[in-house]
């Protein structure tokens, strides 16, 4: 009796680890060599009605079989770019499937380009995609072109066999030095499902390098209502909005005091927003910001440290100050005044917040801005 | 079966896992009072007190008694069976939709590309081969489990503080009265009702042992471990948190360490699937419990096989997707769990209440005939 448990036992164990290997998604096994391992993904408005033009920009090192090239494509290099017509969807995918002959695998996608005439048609339904796809991530960088996103994924990256890495890994890392805001899968979400947030995604666009070659440079912000864009914000209104929106941590402020530049390097720059609504709709907004840094230049001159930090604080509040009209003029609210207020004041908000972007010009502001420069 | 005695401490241990297992795949928290979500687990626990006592009652009423010999003390050996028959179609409806949701959730999730049938009766001989090894064996690991997930909680938090937003639970308390009652009732049946299942393997507790200290805590700790997994879904997902199928999993797939750590799904993938297998088990216990009752049988090893294949089988049928199971739990579920959960042993202890001298007499006849038999 006890010999046959034991072998009874050992049956079972025996189909036990038979069964890991039917189970373990062994079936379905694909090898490294027949995945297009996708790194960056470029969106553009195509010629064809109705479509846009996907491109996907793949990690080469992997997708040339051993002694050979693929297909038509160049081997050989890091990266290859493939560009199809669709309409973002399985089936497009698919037609990247037969051309390539690799599966398109999307787990590694690293970055969202959106070409700026497709950004300002709208990007909704392609978005939409991208967010229930079960490999892709919604911490994913978003990007938008100036021009094309195709010509700006192509572009070489100094520093960086990929230019898509190169360029997601500058978002990531801008924000800490005040040059950019970043804009992730989520945020731009988060940003569409809020009743009057606007998403605020960096652009970038190609520029000739020193030996002519053409190299990709960050520059100002798109602005998006809903799924569409409605504007863009310049490089200098940029700084104004990373102040209201406590995205500084460290950053470059740069001014004149007595005809002389001056430059200081904000440190653990810190921002609190105080909302104090009216009877009449309006609502006042007190921007108290604190920041510590150091003077790192005064050309030409010797101010006294005083005047140094007031035309510091007066110049911050100018950059504050470039970024709301810029922001009332397109309508758009892209700090969350409207979202803040919604949620510490929601009987006013019940009454008052319907027409939000229309009363955006009305909100009042004032600033308390103190900054402690360490040193002289 | 062999080797199952539990002691209250482990069932403690076995309550607040499965009451934690509860919400892991589903957004139904989330669904009716969006932030003020949280609240629902608050409330729902209050709801559950007087449900909970029922349950106390019975069982002291019936000390040594699972609740499928109690329907037989009072009502009868044929109505009592009758019921038991009812209580196990309940059980048996649950499992296999719990079975779905985790089938549903590693298909859609973690290995897209698997056919649903071959993972199901892959878990399937899991779980026979667990229930085989007993119910205190499986009343050991629950502490396993348990830390093991509440770790991971813990450390998913740690992991998104700079991400999670304060200001998401506002607005606070602003949605009609009736929506609280829905989300309070939806979570008291659902996600504690269900523990109803422990009911019939009472009669395996060992006596002599306070059974109420450990049983509370238990219930308690399982909710604060609830609430902490709501909280952090709202604080994190923010507004996006009722459009998601599956939040915790989506919270988890945002913590990001670098970029050498970009893959922590893990922390809950793990974790949940640990649980919510422990959850099932419990309810396999109950329903082979049932099923030796139903039939006479004391040795209920030759029940395992069928009871896990009659269960497997039904995953595939009780419902026809993820969406459809999501629409039960919310629309159907409530009302429909409520008759078993409630009104049944509602009824049982109100029969047993009003016929309480023949029950008691029935009971001191069936002592005296184990006397005389074993004497």
């Amino acid at each position: 009796m006890q010999n046959a448990e034991r072998k009874c036992r050992g049956f079972v164990a025996l189909l036990l680890v038979g069964l890991l290997f039917l189970f373990a998604a062994c079936n379905g096994s694909r090898e490294l060599y027949d995945l297009g391992i996708v790194l960056g993904i470029g969106l553009d408005r195509s010629a064809e009605e109705g479509a846009v033009d996907m491109t996907l920009q793949l990690a080469s090192g992997l997708q040339g079989e051993p002694g050979g090239g693929m297909g038509g494509l160049q081997s050989g290099e890091a990266f290859i770019n493939y560009t199809l017509p669709g309409d973002v969807s399985l089936s497009h995918f698919r037609q990247f499937k037969l051309r390539m002959q690799k599966e398109v695998y999307l787990a590694h996608n690293e970055l969202f380009v959106i070409g700026e005439p497709l950004a300002r048609a709208g990007i909704g339904p392609y978005i939409d995609f991208f967010l229930r796809d079960p490999e892709l991530r919604v911490s994913t960088n978003i990007l938008v072109a100036k021009g094309s996103a195709a010509e700006l994924l192509a572009a070489e990256a100094m520093l960086s066999e990929y230019p898509t890495l190169s360029l997601s890994q500058r978002e990531d890392s801008y924000p800490l030095s005040g040059a950019t805001s970043r804009c992730s899968l989520f945020d731009f979400v988060s940003a569409m499902a809020s009743e009057c947030r606007c998403a605020t995604v960096p652009m970038a666009e190609l520029q000739a390098g020193a030996d002519g070659e053409p190299i990709s440079v960050f520059n100002g912000l798109a602005i998006f209502r809903g799924d569409t864009m409605i504007g863009t914000l310049t490089q200098e209104e940029v700084s104004g909005l990373l102040f209201l929106t406590d995205a500084v941590r460290n950053g470059a402020l740069r001014f004149s005091v007595d005809g002389s530049v001056v430059e200081v390097e904000l440190q653990r720059s810190k921002t609190k927003l105080c909302y104090t609504v009216q009877e009449d709709g309006t609502a006042d907004i007190l921007v108290t910001i604190r920041s510590g840094g150091r003077i790192v230049s005064r050309a030409g001159g010797a101010a006294e440290r005083n005047s140094i930090i007031r035309a510091g604080e007066t110049r911050m509040q100018e950059e504050m100050l470039m970024t709301l009209r810029r922001a009332q003029e397109l309508h758009a609210d892209i700090f969350g005044f409207g979202d803040a207020i919604a949620k510490c004041e929601p009987d006013w908000w019940e009454v008052h917040g319907g027409n939000w972007e229309a009363n955006l010009p009305r909100l009042r502001f004032a600033f308390d801005i103190v900054l402690e420069p360490g040193e002289l | 079966m062999r080797n199952q005695s539990f002691t209250p401490r482990q069932l403690g241990v076995a309550l607040a896992a499965f009451i934690f297992a509860a919400n892991r795949f589903s957004s139904y928290y989330t669904e009716t009072l969006r932030q003020d979500a949280w609240l629902s687990v608050l409330l729902g626990l209050l709801f559950f007190a007087p449900i909970f006592l029922l349950y106390v009652a019975l069982a002291r009423e019936f000390p040594g008694k699972g609740l499928f010999q109690i329907n037989e003390i009072v009502f009868g050996k044929g109505i009592g069976k009758g019921i038991t028959v009812l209580y196990l179609f309940f059980f048996i409806l649950i499992n296999s939709m719990n079975q779905r949701y985790v089938a549903d959730f590693t298909v859609n999730t973690i290995l897209p590309e698997m056919a649903l049938a071959p993972l199901v009766f892959s878990m399937a001989i899991v779980f026979a081969w667990v229930l085989r090894c007993g119910l205190r064996a499986t009343m050991r690991i629950g502490w396993f489990v348990l830390l093991f997930a509440a770790g991971a909680l813990v450390l998913s938090y740690a992991l998104l503080a700079k991400q999670m937003q304060p200001a998401n639970f506002m607005p606070a308390f602003r949605h009609a009265p009736v929506r609280y009652l829905q989300s309070a009732h939806t979570n008291a049946i659902i996600s504690l009702g269900d523990m109803l299942c422990f009911l019939p393997l009472l009669r395996y507790m060992q006596p002599g042992k306070k059974v109420l200290r450990p049983v509370i805590i238990g219930i308690l700790s399982g909710a604060a471990l609830t609430l902490l997994c709501v909280c952090q879904n709202i604080l994190v997902l923010g507004v996006l948190e009722p459009y998601r199928l599956y939040p915790a999993y989506d919270v988890a797939r945002l913590i990001r360490i670098s970029d050498a750590f970009s893959r922590m799904e893990f922390l809950f993938t793990i974790p949940a699937l640990l649980l919510f297998t422990l959850r099932v088990l419990f309810l396999f216990f109950a329903i082979v419990e049932g099923m030796g009752q139903l039939f006479g049988i004391e040795d209920r090893r030759p029940l395992l096989l069928p009871t896990v294949g009659l269960c497997a089988a039904l995953t595939f049928l009780v419902v026809s997707g993820s969406g459809e199971l999501k629409a039960f739990t919310m629309g159907v579920a409530p009302f429909f769990s409520g008759f078993f959960v409630l009104l049944l042993p509602l009824l049982t202890l109100t029969v047993f209440l009003v016929r309480r001298n023949r029950v008691q007499e029935v009971i001191g006849n069936n002592a005296e005939c184990r006397e005389e038999v074993s004497a």
